[in-house]
């Protein structure tokens, strides 16, 4: 797959490539010596197959383990192939009309609340870090404050992991942990899981569910239909009609947000859905 | 890639250039016309880093090459920071062949690279040839990273004219001769996957201009003898003009000409007389200071399995020519020549063809031995007047005899017989003996050498050093560190012919 901007296409580089130096900075800035870093962006791979096994438009049905990710052909190194998402192919859909309207078509609408779009230079190599998205840190921010409300308050998200590394980049750039500090939580979350259908990772004492269907990773990547898919997800999450993979809180859940990326981060489109207006 | 592209991507790539913002000094690659913090009205100015060195930021080894790179199985890229990371630009690590086994990328970050200057790829059999800077090796291996700082010239006047700079490069890779080939060559160099005769020459020239201290806009004339060059039509000159801004810029073009000279193996000597010549013309040097380049270089051809095979090596010298600040004076010249058939390459072949037993006799010998005795007795000189001598070696045995023939005892020649370390560098073989006695000769040393080229015909030149010599040994990259470098890596015959196709 190609890299965007031409000059990082001419110099060799690769899709994958480009993520895969985003990687190696945060390994090299955030990681351990133990390897700890390294199997929790496995873990994140796992955790999204895992997710899928109960989703049945999800693409890839099937657990896999660490060393199955760690294992699998090398694509860009740090990356093999199972820490990336497929290209897939599908559609989504969804009907959109005003709040007042919503009811007349059916009783159970969702709200969009917060909608925001960010974009940044194509090129990797221009930006001030190769660890955040910045994209992702103002679209987040600004749809929450859009929609007042906080991470604190969201309870479903659905990431734009189409490399694991991406998924952690996110936790970290919309402030569900500190920068550097989210493999070490996610890691925990991970290995203290106890079988449930969801793997949760505890973020600032609650539990926060990621890509509920599998993300891109295992649900799949029609890629132009990825952004809708994603809402659609969250949309059948809040209203409960989820089947099999539905999530199961503590309480209601009311709350999802979706992270949309195009390129290495060049564009973000984060949308916050709720179940109910406050 | 389309031609307008291509040449927007040269202005850029060849080196490195960035626009800086004078209000605020943010900077910006590629190039832009104006500061996204001042606006449209941001006065730009340009600055290169060709000559820098930079720092790996971030890398990653990329295992399924697009199909512009497949020639490399993988390969590194990086992201590469210059100016205390002011800059940030997209690179490819070159002259480095990643394990099979993954690799720990994060090892390569604040590693130091320097601009090699490269192909990237090609646009199929009958397209373009892409160049670029943005290829990097780490200035901890095969490569050094040398400044190019220009001196004040010195007060003397404009004089006897000669080298004023000088450089070889020899490219990391070697493959060893064994069994013995019977040709007295030990190992041989040759060519990365991306490498080709442009690039040698084009880091010859370019540390040649560093030994010299001399500025690069006074050279007006750059010529290049090859017959490895990989276009037929497009001079090898104006891409290594460009590459290196030889001459005096004006509208991305500059004020020098040259050539791309075909005389086989003597294709760059057959210039040196030129050059001086050129040098002391009052037409040529506008009545001020002008130099000219000279470069031999060859990605030197041989069909596989043929004798060649096992005698043919890669690499490239570059000198240039001046009346100031001379090392070594050019005092005596003799051309010789006839059409004896002893080796050529019809137009539209990959691969040259010899006459066998034929080439040594009634070729070799009857012109290298006819120049330099003419020579000699045109000086009046005894062999023992000549400290060095240097002679085209297309194997040890051959020049080793005219040695014995002129009576020269092997202090005196065996300091050019570095082929029997790189190989036949076809017009770069007796450039790059002159180079390494010159790395060793002292003031008022003499050096003799001849050159051959088949076709067929020799060229005798006698230089004298100077004492400038001592003042520029500093900046020079000695051959012999070159040929015995920790660095350099030996390959397989296979690897050999692979990457000697891709850049033939």
């Amino acid at each position: 797959m190609f890299a965007a901007d031409s000059h990082e296409f001419y110099a060799g580089n690769t899709f994958p490539g480009l993520y895969a130096s985003m990687m190696t900075r945060y390994l090299h800035d955030y990681g351990d010596q133990n390897g700890k870093c390294r199997e929790t962006l496995a873990q994140i791979a796992c955790k999204n197959h895992h997710h899928a096994l109960s989703n049945q438009y999800a693409q890839f049905r099937r657990a896999i383990t660490i060393d199955d990710v760690l294992n699998s052909p090398k694509v860009a190194d740090p990356i093999r192939l199972l820490h990336c998402s497929p290209i897939s192919d599908g559609a989504a859909a969804i009907i959109l009309t005003r709040p007042e309207l919503a009811r007349r078509y059916t009783d159970t609408p969702i709200y969009i609340v917060g909608s925001q779009q960010a974009t940044n230079d194509i090129s990797l190599y221009s930006r001030n870090s190769l660890t955040e998205i910045t994209t992702t840190t103002i679209t987040v921010k600004n749809a929450l404050n859009e929609a007042n409300l906080t991470m604190d308050n969201v309870q479903l998200v659905e990431v734009h992991d189409c490399f694991t590394i991406e998924e952690l980049l996110f936790l970290e750039d919309s402030g569900c942990f500190k920068k550097g500090k989210g493999w070490e939580s996610i890691h925990e979350s991970y290995s203290s899981f106890k079988g449930a259908k969801h793997i949760p990772f505890l973020c600032k004492g609650k539990e926060l569910i990621v890509n509920s269907g599998g993300g891109l990773k295992a649900d799949g990547h029609p890629v132009g239909a990825t952004g809708i898919r994603q809402i659609v997800e969250c949309f059948t999450q809040l209203v409960g009609k989820a089947g099999d993979h539905q999530v199961e809180l503590d309480g209601e859940l009311n709350t999802a947000l979706t992270h949309n990326i195009g390129g290495t981060g060049a564009i973000a489109n984060v949308h916050v859905l709720t179940k109910h207006l406050r | 890639m389309s031609e307008p592209i291509t040449r927007r991507r040269i202005l850029t790539d060849y080196r490195i250039r960035v626009a800086k913002c004078e209000q605020c000094g943010k900077q910006y690659f590629p190039p832009k016309s104006f500061c996204d913090v001042e606006g449209r009205h941001s006065k730009i100015s340009h600055i290169e880093y060709f000559n820098d060195k930079g720092t790996i930021v971030s890398a990653n080894i990329v295992r399924r090459p697009t199909n512009n790179f497949r020639y490399l199985d993988s390969l590194l890229t990086a992201v590469i920071a210059f100016d205390q990371g002011q800059i940030k630009i997209p690179g490819r690590i070159t002259d480095y062949t990643p394990s099979n086994q993954e690799v720990d990328v994060t090892r390569f970050i604040d590693r130091e690279v320097v601009p090699r200057f490269r192909r990237m790829f090609c646009d199929g059999e009958s397209g373009q040839i892409y160049y670029s800077s943005l290829a990097f090796s780490f200035t901890d291996d095969y490569y050094s990273y040398q400044n190019y700082v220009i001196e004040t010239p010195s007060n003397e006047e404009l004089g006897k004219p000669g080298i004023v700079g000088y450089g070889v490069y020899i490219p990391k890779y070697r493959i060893k001769n064994t069994p013995d080939s019977g040709t007295g060559v030990e190992e041989r160099t040759l060519p990365f996957a991306d490498e080709d005769m442009v690039t040698f020459a084009v880091e010859a020239a370019k540390r040649a201009l560093i030994h010299s201290a001399s500025p690069s806009k006074l050279v007006t004339k750059c010529v290049v003898g090859s017959e490895s060059n990989p276009y037929s039509v497009k001079p090898a000159t104006s891409i290594i003009t460009q590459a290196l801004e030889l001459g005096e810029r004006f509208n991305d073009g500059f004020f020098t000409g040259g050539t791309s000279t075909q005389f086989a193996c003597k294709a760059a000597t057959d210039e040196f007389i030129d050059a001086v010549s050129l040098v002391t013309n009052p037409v040529f040097t506008d009545g001020g200071e002008r130099t000219v380049m000279v470069i031999g270089s060859d990605n030197s051809q041989a069909a596989k399995n043929d004798p060649l095979d096992y005698s043919v090596g890669a690499g490239a010298a570059a000198f240039l020519f001046g009346a100031r600040d001379v090392i070594a004076t050019l005092d005596a010249f003799v051309t010789y020549s006839s059409d004896t058939s002893d080796f050529w390459r019809r137009d539209g072949q990959k691969y040259p063809k010899h006459g066998g037993r034929f080439t040594g006799e009634p070729s070799y010998f009857k012109h290298v031995l006819t120049a330099t005795r003419r020579l000699m007795e045109k000086t009046k000189l005894k062999t023992c007047d000549i400290d060095y001598v240097g002679f085209h070696s297309p194997n040890i045995k051959f020049p080793i005899t005219v040695a014995e023939k002129m009576r020269f005892n092997p202090e005196q020649y065996e300091t050019g017989l570095i082929a029997r370390w790189i190989g036949n560098l076809y017009s770069g073989s007796c450039p790059t003996a002159l180079a390494a006695i010159l790395d060793l000769a002292k003031p008022d040393e003499r050096i003799l050498i001849t050159s051959y080229g088949s076709g067929a015909g020799s060229d005798a030149y006698l230089f004298t050093i100077t004492e400038k010599i001592k003042d520029k040994r500093e900046r020079s990259i000695p051959v012999i560190n070159q040929i015995q470098s920790e660095h350099r890596e030996y390959v397989t015959y296979e690897t050999y012919r692979k990457w000697k196709e891709i850049g033939s």
